[in-house]
């Protein structure tokens, strides 16, 4: 298990009136998941995804990542789990325009006390990850000169440069034509089979398919929803198992 | 990239904006490390005014007290004699502890001499203000047919200099004193008996009263005695005789001196304030228009500490930048033309030694190469508390 989330909850203030952006959720992740995440606009997914990637703080609950509380992380330790642990794709444009976009790229993987020897390194890694992405020939490029589309590829570079443990994707595919998405979510099912869990947020259902588990948010809850073939006895065991899990940490 | 090549990217990309602070930390350095380099000459001229002027008090005939001034503080030339016999009663009266004579010969703007100089001989046996300075120079002082001349004068040691169509050796040559002292020829009595019986064929010349006249009586009071009561006794018992007391008139110049540098000082600290206050203001409204950037940093791994020092190498960069450019700018166009300022302000300023001048500089550059760093120091600190997601939610 490299996620356990219990009793997250986070609360907005709008017009005076506080609501809950994400309530009460409880869930866990291995090693080995894709997790699917879909719901409606508002429901709270870029919220919860935020958290889970540690960058933002929970006002209840816990969230614990390979079993450490992520909020009682010194801002050190939290940074250089961001950094080499959680690959992160946010939703919406997230490029630096001051810098090409292999510059993008290799942004991570100098921030954090980066050795010089690594620094170097960077450049290679990043060239590897625009190149699976199938855009290696707009290295030099300026990201305001990309479409939608080979922004977002470079922002999924981006997150999968340092070899996550955990990949946190906002909508990856949402600009992207069928095809691309495709290759892209081919990408991620082969590095979640080298041992990076993902949790993925999608409006696309038919991208569900790459998943091996699917969770649907509702105005800040989480349901996971079991395949139609699974008996209501089953379904009803996995949950009684996951809770103990849960109730273990 | 390092922290600096991503400073250094952040400020090129937004060039424009590069520009105008830096050229702000620039006209911020010019104004600082001008107005400090015109104080200190200030300060310099009159210290060195004062050291020059050693006496206590200084008699001379009557009348010729411009004249003095204009060749002691001018630098404007001229001749006058006090008689023999008053210069012998005057060097034993009542509490003069010691006096030393000293002649004062004006050179004609003529083709018999180099150039218009003041002559000014001292007398080596019973000399105590001429003879430390010069030691500088020549630690023995001019010898017979020597001189030893002023800054100004465009003349080498070993070198001759031509005084009514006689030629005489430049035994060394003094540093600047800002003063009227920097046109002048300094040389032995015996040597300035010799010009003056030249100098007399000449016409116009003024004629020296007898052999053991002077212009001026250099005078050192005895201890305890006030220095204007003696004044007043002695214009009292001679008639024929002027005192200047030297200290009061450096002591004008000291007081004006005090008041003009306190004027600058405050006018420098307020402009630096200022600068660094309106540095402060555009850096947070640019950390404002750049939280989406700094969120995308944290997001990938940058600590607060890295943020925080991504933010204070920008600001450092363009001060250093700045002041570099502002301190040069000052350096090429105003030193260049220091000897105008010099005559336009007169004997008060003085511009410090080389050393002195370069430490100024570089004092005023790492003051000028601060403003940045601390005036970003409160808008860097408020980036690095922010909460991660909020910065980046800003544009997402
Ligand atoms: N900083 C904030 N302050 C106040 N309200 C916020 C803030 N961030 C998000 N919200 C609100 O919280 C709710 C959940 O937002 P969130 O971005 O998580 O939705 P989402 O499920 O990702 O939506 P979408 O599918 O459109 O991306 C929304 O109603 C949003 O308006
Ligand atoms: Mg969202």
């Amino acid at each position: 298990m490299i996620l356990l989330v219990s009793g997250l909850g986070k609360r907005y203030e709008r017009g005076g009136k506080v609501f809950s952006a994400v309530a009460d959720i409880s869930f866990t992740v291995s090693r080995t998941d894709f997790v699917c995440v879909t719901g409606e606009s508002g429901s709270g997914k870029s919220t919860l995804l935020s958290i889970l990637a540690g960058l933002l703080r929970p006002d209840e609950g816990v969230v614990r990542f390979e079993g450490k509380d992520i909020a009682e992380l010194s801002d050190n330790e939290r940074s250089r789990l961001r950094n080499s642990s959680i690959g992160y794709i946010p939703q919406g444009y997230s490029l630096l325009n001051n810098f090409t976009v292999l510059d993008n790229v290799c942004l991570p993987c100098c921030l954090y006390n980066a050795s010089r020897g690594a620094r170097k390194n960077a450049a290679k890694k990043a060239e590897l990850a625009l190149c699976r992405m199938g855009i290696s020939h707009l290295a030099a490029e300026r990201p305001q000169n990309l479409s939608g589309g080979e922004q977002r590829r470079v922002a999924i570079a981006r997150g999968m440069v340092t070899g996550p443990a955990l990949l946190v994707a906002d909508e990856p595919t949402g600009d992207l034509d069928p095809k691309t998405a495709i290759s892209i979510l081919d990408i991620f099912a082969e590095i979640q089979r080298n041992g990076t869990a993902i949790i993925m947020v999608t409006h696309e259902r038919e991208r569900i398919t790459f998943a091996n588990r699917h969770f649907v948010m509702e105005r800040g809850g989480l349901q996971e929803v079991f395949p139609d073939w699974l008996e209501d006895t089953e379904k009803s065991c996995v949950n009684r198992i996951r809770e103990s899990l849960l109730g273990k940490n | 990239m390092s922290i600096l090549a991503i400073a250094r990217n952040n400020l090129l990309h937004r060039r424009f904006h590069s520009l105008c602070l830096a050229v702000l930390i620039a006209l911020t350095a010019f104004v600082i490390a001008g107005g400090t380099l015109f104080g200190s000459s200030l300060r310099n001229g009159v210290r060195s005014t004062s050291d020059r002027l050693g006496a206590d008090a200084m008699f001379l005939p009557p009348g010729a007290e411009k004249e003095l001034e204009g060749a002691l503080l001018e630098g404007k030339p001229s001749t006058f004699y006090l008689p023999g016999d008053t210069v012998r009663q005057l060097s034993e009266a009542k509490n003069v502890k010691r006096a030393s004579p000293q002649l004062y010969v004006a050179t004609f703007d003529s083709s018999h001499c180099a150039s218009l100089v003041q002559i000014i001989s001292y007398d080596p046996k019973t000399d105590f203000v001429v003879a430390p300075w010069l030691a500088d120079s020549v630690p023995d002082g001019p010898k017979t047919g020597e001189i030893i001349i002023g800054n100004s004068i465009q003349l080498e040691k070993g070198e001759e200099m031509l005084l009514f169509d006689m030629r005489y050796k430049v035994a060394g040559k003094l540093e600047k004193t800002g003063m009227g002292f920097d046109v002048s020829v300094f040389a032995g009595m015996e040597t300035a008996h010799k010009l003056i019986e030249r100098y007399e064929k000449y016409i116009g010349a003024i004629p020296m009263p007898d052999k053991d006249a002077a212009s001026v009586i250099v005078v050192e009071i005895e201890k305890g005695i006030d220095h204007e009561s003696f004044a007043r006794d002695i214009r009292i018992e001679y008639r024929s005789v002027s005192v200047i007391l030297p200290q009061a008139i450096i002591g004008n110049m000291v007081k004006h001196l005090d008041l003009t540098i306190a004027v600058l000082t405050g006018l420098l600290v307020v402009i630096w304030l200022l600068s660094a206050f309106m540095l402060a203001i555009v850096f947070t409204v640019a950390m404002h228009e750049r939280k989406r950037e700094f969120g995308v940093f944290r997001a990938f791994g940058a600590t607060r500490g890295k943020l925080v020092s991504i933010l204070m190498t920008e600001s450092a960069l363009l001060s250093i930048a700045g002041s570099g450019a502002g301190i040069l700018l000052l350096c090429i166009t105003v030193l260049p033309f220091n000897a105008f300022i010099e005559s336009l302000v007169g004997s008060e300023y003085l511009l410090p030694s080389a050393a002195v001048t370069t430490l100024i500089l570089g004092g005023c550059f790492l003051l000028c190469a601060s403003v940045g760093p601390i005036a970003a120091v409160v808008s860097a600190m408020r980036i690095g508390r922010a909460e991660t997601s909020l910065i980046i939610r800003e544009d997402i």
